[in-house]
């Protein structure tokens, strides 16, 4: 029985990198993740800083130099705020595609030194590629996979225009977090939102050529298990002090994997805040956040999108809009009727249970450890976060009471 | 005695809400983000200055009745894994019957025992215990975690206000924030 070894975590020798792979098998790409972000807590220097944007100029100015063959104008290039894990810059570009000249508003998205969450661009690029057509997503033109041209591994998408919430609305000051739409804006977008849902899980997953994602066997609990494996090896690299709540959800999750009957793609985090739309049209204009997605249960989707801290709180008190838009009722009858597929209370529950537990790891575990290495340009927004972890333990509390 | 440190906190959150916020430039929203968590996070550091070593006693006491709970729970049938509970128990209550105990040290002793707590439900195999270790850790875990809710409530992210027990509900708070 010992505490936590702060200088294991702060600078991890091999071993302990070694050892967290043996005990927590996760799927191909996160191995590598999980690795690459434990062996640059030791490499990294002490006197990182987060770019300059004149910085970021210049890479985005010689990744184009190097990988166009016509010429091309950069201009107004800003960062954008949204979003609680990767450096956004929005640019503009002059430039010729096929013979023919473009003028296109780019964002750039690149991963932190260290983020609260190691998510890979290459797998949000092949994601937003299968996507196109399907659902309104951005158009990708360009994966620096390795981090050759920038900092660090970098995607380059088409800006979409549109809002995260009504400008009417002071709700959602925070990632998007707890957005109040009003009825208007619940009539208008809640069906979209489930139809978008449906049509990312009815999705056959042989379409989409994926180079960076495994796919769990049906009938088996590899699905769960690898995702519950993720959400442990991350408590176990980042988390600042140990909780006895986590452990014994981890205990309950581990007796009580669930069998997958389908393989799904996963978006990872579908929620009001990640969708843009126009306030004009009513229109859904994009789908943003793709950087948990991954092969799985549907049910991982469906828990997380139902998870209380997203909601928004009912008018007559019994309960909340499912990310301010739906109803539980009506949300889960049109889910089924759009996709055909059946929820499975007992998987939701297990899912929920997971979800919750990975909430924490993220804003108890990850956000602590980010903020303490200094690698990251919204250190602010990370330690605000902490208010997350104390609502997320209270529901961990409340659903681990239901079962244990 | 002036509470300088209060002052100072709310003198800050002036500053930057007047002079620094309105001088980010409109296509910085990054900067503006970062700058307005800070103002948020620095108004709940006001707020709960006064209170950081209550809520270091409050923690080591909960955490304290835990272990003699589970402790009660290994008995005989465990014996070396209760003794290391009950010696944790008897560390705790020597620490918070002292006048003037170092919060650091009212911190770190906690820090030992729910690491002890957290490895023991890792190890622990016996069907007939686990779960009664498991269940009294959950049942007690209501109280701390609501808690921390109403600690963190001045961060305003809760989506029910209406749930968060006052913090005075679970630590002495013997005057308001001037």
């Amino acid at each position: 029985m010992s505490i936590l070894d702060y200088r294991i975590l702060d600078a991890p020798p091999r071993s302990f990198i070694d050892e967290m792979r043996r005990k927590y098998p996760t799927e191909r790409e996160t191995d590598e993740l999980l690795v690459r972000k434990l062996e640059r807590r030791v490499t990294q220097t002490k006197d990182y800083h987060v770019p300059r944007l004149s910085e970021m100029e210049v890479c985005i100015q010689n990744f184009f130099a190097a990988n166009l063959t016509t010429p091309f104008k950069i201009s107004r290039p800003q960062w954008l705020s949204g979003g609680a894990s990767k450096l956004q810059v929005l640019f503009e570009i002059d430039w010729q595609q096929d013979g023919k000249p473009r003028h296109d508003r780019m964002v750039l998205r690149m991963d932190p030194a260290e983020s609260h969450n190691a998510t890979s661009r290459l797998r949000e690029a092949e994601l937003l590629r299968a996507f196109r057509g399907i659902i309104p997503v951005p158009e990708v033109f360009f994966v620096d996979a390795e981090g050759k041209w920038f900092p660090e591994p970098t995607l380059i998408y088409a800006f979409a225009e549109g809002v995260t919430k009504p400008r009417a609305t002071s709700s959602g000051a925070v990632s998007g977090l707890g957005i109040h739409f009003g009825p208007e804006w619940r009539a208008k977008l809640g069906p979209q939102f489930v139809e978008h849902l449906a049509k990312i899980h009815s999705y056959p997953i042989e379409n989409g050529r994926f180079t960076t994602m495994d796919a769990p066997s049906t009938g088996t609990t590899e699905a769960a298990q690898l995702q519950l494996n993720r959400a442990r090896r991350v408590w176990e690299e980042d988390r600042a002090e140990d909780f006895p709540l986590m452990e014994v959800a981890t205990n309950w999750l581990g007796r009580n994997l669930p069998v997958m009957d389908k393989v799904s793609v996963i978006h990872g985090d579908y929620r009001s805040g990640n969708f843009l739309f126009d306030e004009a049209s009513g229109r859904i204009t994009t789908w943003l956040d793709w950087e948990r997605g991954h092969l799985g249960d549907r049910h991982r989707d469906l828990a997380w999108i139902t998870q209380a801290m997203f909601g928004d709180p009912r008018e007559d008190g019994r309960g909340f809009y499912i990310c301010g838009l739906l109803s539980e009722e009506e949300f889960y009858e049109q889910y089924e009727r759009l996709s055909g597929l059946k929820i499975d209370p007992a998987r939701l529950k297990w899912y929920s249970v997971l979800n919750c537990y990975q909430a924490l790891v993220s804003t108890l575990g990850s956000c602590y450890r980010v903020v303490r290495m200094g690698k990251n340009h919204q250190d602010a927004l990370m330690v605000v976060l902490k208010a997350e972890a104390a609502m997320a333990s209270v529901r961990l509390q409340e659903m681990l009471s239901e079962v244990i | 005695m002036a509470d300088v440190t209060t002052n100072a906190l709310r003198g800050l959150v002036k500053t930057l809400n007047d002079v620094v916020v309105p001088s980010i430039p409109a296509d910085d929203p990054l900067a503006l983000q970062e700058l307005k968590m800070v103002v948020r996070y620095l108004s709940f550091a006001r707020e709960r200055v006064d209170h950081l070593y209550a809520r270091a006693r409050y923690e080591l006491s909960f955490y304290s009745d835990l272990i003699a709970q589970l402790a009660e729970i290994l008995g005989t049938s465990h014996a070396s894994e209760a003794k290391r509970l009950s010696d944790l128990r008897t560390r705790a209550a020597a620490l918070l019957g002292e006048p003037g105990a170092a919060i650091d040290d009212l911190r770190n002793l906690n820090l030992e025992i729910t690491s002890s707590i957290s490895t023991l439900l890792g190890e622990v195999r016996d069907a007939e215990v686990l779960p009664r270790l498991e269940r009294a850790v959950v049942l007690a875990s209501a109280e701390i975690t609501a808690f921390d809710r109403s600690w963190y409530a001045p961060l305003k992210l809760e989506r029910f206000p209406q749930q968060v027990r006052p913090l005075s509900a679970f630590i002495p708070m013997p005057k308001t924030v001037s």
